[in-house]
């Protein structure tokens, strides 16, 4: 194996983490990193050396993670457990008021130091439900429209709205729990 | 169009929304009145920016971060 070979394939464990998050599914992960690396040890020569070489795979990885959620579009989108659940009945009363009042967080990036801060948002965000984890990784990570991800995923944008919107208040509830009750590590 | 005046869970569904669209301006001047009278939705808001900061810069970080936390 060549050296270069070798470099690539020690990101390959962190290339299946950004894709198994992004994707919910250890079968079409596999194929998206698959994909990546044989494309990488293809053309080696389009790697220039000017951005790091974990930026440049990750820039493929995503077009072959697109390649894979376009490939399982039916699959990808079928609500399971609590992906159709909504928190606002949880969050607040009949009124519209809220039943309790969303409080103050403060700089939990300052208090619980910058790793600890990631790896609880990336936990949070890998216990989102997995439509509702798709559609919001595609939005923040993949960085699509939301044109682009209703065409890929064949859905409307008011369900994609709804589900983000889940996503998202969801994410808050869970790092709300996490960011601000988690002690500094040692 | 919008009601001039909104619950906490309808100002809510809108700051939320207007992660994924630019909210129109009747929008943005109702949310503005509602946040004046609400300390609730004012701290939601907060939260909610917090929470974008954080998203941008986790992104960054895991697209091109040395770090191997996770390897």
């Amino acid at each position: 194996m060549s050296d270069f070979a070798r470099e690539v394939e020690t990101l390959r464990p962190q290339l299946m983490r950004f894709a198994r998050s992004q994707l919910r599914n250890d079968a079409w992960a596999e194929d998206a990193v698959s994909d990546t690396l044989l494309a990488a040890l293809e053309r080696p020569q389009s790697f220039s050396g000017q951005s790091q070489l974990k930026t440049w795979l990750v820039g493929i990885l995503k077009h072959k993670v697109v390649d894979q959620l376009r490939r399982h579009t039916r699959e990808a989108t079928v609500l399971v457990g609590d992906d159709g659940e909504d928190l606002d009945d949880a969050l607040f009363d009949e009124s519209g008021h809220w039943r309790d009042m969303p409080r103050e967080w403060g700089n939990p990036e300052a208090t619980l130091g910058q790793r600890q801060f990631f790896e609880v948002l990336e936990m949070c965000v890998d216990l989102l439900p997995p439509v509702q984890g798709r559609v919001f990784l595609m939005r923040e990570w993949l960085e699509l429209e939301t044109d682009e991800i209703c065409k890929e995923l064949s859905i409307t944008a008011t369900n994609l709205w709804v589900l983000l919107h889940r996503a998202r208040l969801r994410l808050r509830e869970c790092l709300q729990s996490r960011w601000l009750t988690t002690p500094r590590a040692a | 169009m919008t009601a001039f005046r909104l619950t906490c869970r309808e100002v809510t569904r809108l700051v939320l929304e207007g992660e994924a669209r630019e909210l129109a301006l009747g929008e943005r001047v109702v949310l503005r009145l509602h946040w004046l009278a609400c300390d609730g939705c004012t701290r939601f808001r907060r939260q909610v920016r917090t929470m974008r900061g954080a998203l941008d810069r986790w992104k960054a970080y895991r697209d091109s971060g040395t770090d191997d936390t996770g390897a």
